[in-house]
C-alpha cells in the first residue's frame, strides 16, 4: 500500500508474468509509453483497450494575482496530456461494488426520520387520555372493577404492542437502510400497522363511551372509593415497569418521555389526543406519571366531573377530528405542492401527522385551559420538526412577501443615489481614506470595494498612497 | 489512434509479433492496474504517474423522485503527466 513504483518495478513484474526476459519486457514497456507520447504529440488521440484514452488538451492563458504583492500576472497556456480511464478500470479498482449504478443506496433516512419523529413527539400528549379515563373509571366503580378493568385492558395492550411493531419497522428504516425497495416495504408495513392501530383506537373510543355511562351510574358511590382508586393506580404503576422496559427503543423513547411528562400535567390536552391512543405505545411511562398527578388531586367529585367532561369532549372530538382530517388531507396536498422548497418533508409525514393538526383548532373550543396547555404541547412538537410549516403556508408566504418588499425598498435607494450624484469617473485618494470609504461615498455601500478593485491595479489595496487616482467603475 | 494501430506501432518498434505485443500489452496494463488497486502509485519516468484517488461518498438529490441517494465512495485512476513530458510537449 502507498508504495511508489517505478518503471523498473513494472517491467520486472511484467517479465515475470509473461515469462519473457527482463530486457524484452523493458523494451516493450518503453515502446508502449513512447508510442503514446509520439502519437499524442502528433495530435492524435490514443485509445488503449483495457486502460483508457490519452488525449492532448490545450490549457489557455489565465490571469492570477500574486498574493503577497497583489500584482496581476498571466499564467501562460500550455498543452497537457490528459487521461480518461475506461469503465473497466473502475470495476477493477472497486471490486466490491461491481455495479456502480445500482450501488446507489437510498438515503431515504432523511424522510423516515421525519416520519418517525413527528409521530413520536406527538404521541406523548395523546397518551394522557386513555390512561386517565381508566383511572377515573376504576375510581368510581370499585365493585365492578374487574369487569371494567378487563374492558379497559383489552384495548390497551393491543394498542401498546402494535405501535411498537410499527415503530420497530421505522427504527429499522432509520438504522439500517439496505436498499430502496426494502425501505419502501418496511415503511409500507409500518404505515399499515399504524392504520390498524388507529382503527383500534376508534374502537376503544366506543368502549369509553360505554364506560362513561357506567361511570354516571356509579357516580354516587364515588366518595368511599377514592382510597380504592389510589390502590388501583398504584397497582397499575407496579404493573407498568414491565411495559416501560419494553419501550427501550433508543432514539425515540428518551426524548419522548421527557416531552410527555411536560405535557401530561394538563388533563385537558389529553382530550385532543384520545383519538390517537393507538400511537401512544411508547408512552406507558408518562401516563403513569399522569396517574400520580390525577390521584393526588383532592376531591373525587371534581375528578368525576372532569372525566365526564373529557369523555364527552373526546367523543365529539373524535368524530369531528375524523371529518376534518379528511378535509385537511385534500387541502394539504395542494399546499405541499405549492411549497416546492420543502416538498419531501411535507409529503412523507403528511399521513401520520394530519390527525394532530385538526385537533389543534378544535381543542380551544373545548376548554380554555386545554388551549393553553395544548399550545405548550404544540410548541414542543414544533421544536422537534418542521412539519408545522406545512400547515402554515400562508404565514410563510407572507414572510416571503415581506422579504420581497424589503428587497425592493433597499434596491430603490441604491439605484436612485448614483443617478442623482452623477459621480465622477475617478477619485483622488486623500489622507486617511480607504477604498471602503470611497465605495461608501460614491456608491452608498461598502460592497462596491470589489468592483473598484476589479477596475484598478494596486500594489497593496490596503495601503494606497495619498494622491493616487482611483478609477470608479 | 485505435488499439490496433497502437499495437502495430509497438510491434514494429520492438520487432515483436503482433500477437506477442497484444499479450504483453494486456499484461502490462494488468500489472499497472493491479498495483493501483493495491493502493500503490506507478511512476513512469518521462511519461507521468498513475495513482489511485479516493472519492468520498456523497449524497445526491433526485428532484424528480424527490429522494436522496447515496453515491458510495470509490477509487479512481488518476494520471498526471510528468514535468519532463510537459516540457517536451510545449517545446515550441
Amino acid at each position: 500500500m502507498n508504495e511508489k513504483l517505478s518503471f523498473q518495478n513494472i517491467a520486472d513484474t511484467l517479465a515475470r508474468k509473461a515469462g519473457v526476459q527482463k530486457k524484452v519486457a523493458e523494451t516493450f514497456s518503453k515502446a508502449f509509453f513512447d508510442t503514446i507520447v509520439e502519437a499524442v504529440s502528433a495530435g492524435d488521440v490514443v485509445k488503449i483497450k483495457g486502460l483508457g484514452t490519452f488525449k492532448l488538451v490545450e490549457v489557455g492563458d489565465r490571469e492570477s494575482v500574486n498574493v503577497s504583492t497583489g500584482m496581476r500576472f498571466v499564467i501562460p497556456g500550455y498543452k497537457k496530456l490528459t487521461f480518461t480511464a475506461e469503465d473497466h478500470v473502475a470495476e477493477v479498482l472497486n471490486p466490491q461494488a461491481k455495479t456502480s449504478v445500482q450501488v446507489e443506496e437510498s438515503a431515504k433516512v432523511a424522510e423516515p426520520t421525519k416520519v418517525a419523529e413527528p409521530e413520536k413527539v406527538e404521541v406523548p400528549t395523546k397518551v394522557a387520555e386513555p390512561v386517565k379515563s381508566e383511572t377515573s373509571i376504576e375510581v368510581e366503580t370499585p365493585k365492578k372493577e374487574e369487569d371494567i378493568e378487563t374492558l379497559i385492558q383489552v384495548p390497551e395492550p393491543e394498542q401498546v404492542e402494535t405501535p411498537q411493531d410499527a415503530f420497530a419497522g421505522i427504527d429499522m428504516l432509520i438504522s439500517t437502510p439496505e436498499s430502496v425497495d426494502d425501505l419502501r416495504q418496511q415503511y409500507e408495513e409500518a404505515k399499515a400497522k399504524m392504520e390498524t392501530a388507529v382503527e383500534e383506537a376508534r374502537k376503544a373510543n366506543a368502549e369509553k363511551m360505554r364506560l362513561e355511562k357506567l361511570l354516571e351510574r356509579l357516580e354516587k358511590n364515588v366518595e368511599p372509593e377514592v382510597g380504592a382508586l389510589k390502590e388501583n393506580t398504584e397497582s397499575t404503576e407496579n404493573a407498568s415497569p414491565v411495559e416501560t422496559a419494553e419501550d427501550t427503543k433508543p432514539v425515540s423513547a428518551m426524548p419522548v418521555t421527557a416531552v410527555s411528562e411536560k405535557v401530561s400535567p394538563s388533563v385537558e390536552t389529553s382530550e385532543e389526543e384520545k383519538r390517537q391512543e393507538a400511537f401512544n405505545r411508547v408512552m406507558t411511562e408518562p401516563s403513569h406519571a399522569q396517574e400520580d398527578e390525577v390521584s393526588s388531586k383532592p376531591s373525587g367529585n371534581k375528578r368525576i366531573w372532569l372525566t365526564i367532561l373529557i369523555v364527552l369532549l373526546l367523543a365529539v372530538l373524535g368524530t369531528f377530528v375524523y371529518l376534518i382530517h379528511q378535509n385537511i388531507e385534500a387541502v394539504e396536498k395542494v399546499q405541499t405542492t405549492e411549497q416546492t422548497t420543502k416538498p419531501t418533508k411535507a409529503d412523507k409525514p403528511a399521513q401520520p401527522i394530519k390527525p394532530v393538526k385538526p385537533i389543534k383548532p378544535v381543542a380551544p373550543k373545548a376548554d380554555k385551559d386545554s388551549l393553553a396547555k395544548a399550545q405548550k404541547a404544540d410548541s414542543v412538537k414544533v421544536a422537534a420538526k418542521p412539519q408545522k410549516d406545512a400547515s402554515k403556508p400562508d404565514a410563510q408566504k407572507q414572510d416571503v412577501k415581506k422579504q420581497d418588499t424589503k428587497k425592493q425598498d433597499t434596491k430603490k435607494p441604491e439605484a436612485q443615489k448614483p443617478a442623482k450624484e452623477e459621480r465622477p469617473k475617478t477619485h483622488r485618494m486623500q489622507r486617511g481614506e480607504s477604498l471602503t470609504r470611497v465605495s461608501q461615498k460614491y456608491y452608498g455601500t461598502k460592497d462596491s470595494v470589489r468592483a473598484i478593485l476589479r477596475v484598478n491595479t494596486f500594489a497593496n489595496p490596503d495601503n494606497i498612497p495619498v494622491g493616487a487616482v482611483v478609477k470608479l467603475p | 489512434m485505435t488499439n490496433k494501430e497502437f499495437l502495430e506501432k509497438i510491434s514494429q518498434k520492438t520487432r515483436l509479433e503482433a500477437e506477442e505485443a497484444k499479450e504483453l500489452s494486456s499484461l502490462l496494463i494488468g500489472t499497472v492496474l493491479e498495483e493501483i488497486a493495491d493502493g500503490n502509485s506507478v511512476t513512469i519516468q518521462g511519461f507521468g504517474s498513475f495513482e489511485p484517488r479516493e472519492k468520498a461518498s456523497r449524497r445526491i438529490y433526485n428532484p424528480t423522485s424527490k429522494t436522496y441517494m447515496v453515491v458510495p465512495s470509490k477509487t479512481t485512476l488518476n494520471y498526471k503527466m510528468s514535468a519532463a513530458l510537459k516540457a517536451q510537449l510545449n517545446k515550441e
